[in-house]
């Protein structure tokens, strides 16, 4: 005898709201951050790209700086989308997460590593934090030593380099240091 | 970023704690910890890249000021927070493969597809 539709869903307990709560509290924003993201990148690379052609000073730093936007979105997709398809697949196909492939699978395609690394390498790792290491290497080599990792100084401000360097003097005066 | 790059840091903690005795066991303390943690600095780490896509647009396109930083905190937390706690409540944490976070059922999209293939209901693990 084949059961009804209805009745195998009324027999399903309340694991299957966790199935739901998976994509309501974590994929769905997830994925409507890196449409935001995408969206507001380009609106912000268009803009940088329209200074530069107006001739605004620093013209071939704002392109740079426009073309290096793309990876912030870049990073949701490299970090998430295998994982997200994985969940996706496990949840219509089923496959137990005790099996070792499956862990293995989300070990491996497990977002979080790779979003950090790719946020510290696209946020962080600026014109001011790459001399700074540079610096801090050749302290290292020279006293043969990682003790200067523990000595090391505060580095200056980030936004003054953003607010002298990577802005043209015609927005500059009008907007404010972001502050992040 | 500061605050972002921290949020990364207890985010990564969180995935190498050990949930208890028995690995993964759904319904304990420390299973629902795990789970409840992971998905707060997930979240919040995704929260604070919006916050400064939001922050650049608003300085670079609007020209206008950037939200107030009690603000940003206010909003990436209280997401964060929110949508971590759904699945508390409804006692949604537990053994999720190599960790612990939100239990699902396996197949449960169609379940009359896996039951006609497999021959039992969608498993709970």
């Amino acid at each position: 005898m084949t059961d009804s539709p209805r009745r195998v869903f009324l027999s399903l307990g309340r694991d299957e709201a966790g199935t739901a709560f998976r994509f309501v509290s974590f994929y769905l924003p997830l994925w409507c951050a890196f449409a935001v993201n995408a969206f507001i990148y380009f609106k912000v690379s268009e803009t940088l790209k329209r200074f530069a052609v107006l001739g605004a000073e620093n013209d071939q730093r704002l392109l740079k700086m426009a073309s290096h936007l793309r990876f912030y979105p870049a990073i949701f997709v490299v970090a998430w989308l295998g994982n997200t398809v994985v969940r996706v697949a496990q949840a219509a196909y089923g496959g137990a997460n005790s099996d070792f492939s499956f862990a293995l699978v989300h070990v491996l395609l497990h977002g979080t590593f790779y979003q950090s690394m790719g946020n510290a390498f696209a946020y962080g790792l600026n014109d001011s934090v790459k001399a700074k290491a540079s610096e801090l290497a050749g302290v290292i080599r020279s006293s043969r030593s990682l003790r200067p990792l523990l000595e090391m100084e505060a580095m200056a401000p980030l936004e003054d380099d953003f607010e002298t360097e990577e802005r043209p003097s015609s927005f500059r005066s009008t907007v404010e240091k972001p502050g992040l | 970023m500061f605050t972002l790059a921290c949020t990364s840091i207890l985010a990564n903690i969180v995935y190498v704690m050990q949930p208890g005795d028995r690995v993964n066991e759904t319904g304990t303390f420390l299973c629902t910890f795990q789970g409840f943690w992971m998905n707060f600095f997930d979240l919040a780490t995704i929260g604070w890249t919006l916050i400064i896509a939001l922050s650049l647009y608003r300085a670079v396109v609007k020209q206008s000021k950037i939200f107030e930083r009690s603000v940003q905190h206010a909003v990436v937390w209280g997401c964060a927070f929110f949508l971590s706690a759904m699945p508390l409540i409804t006692e949604s944490y537990g053994n999720s493969g190599p960790w612990c976070w939100i239990k699902g059922m396996m197949g449960s999209i169609h379940p009359i597809l896996h039951r006609e293939r497999t021959n039992q209901f969608p498993r709970r693990d």
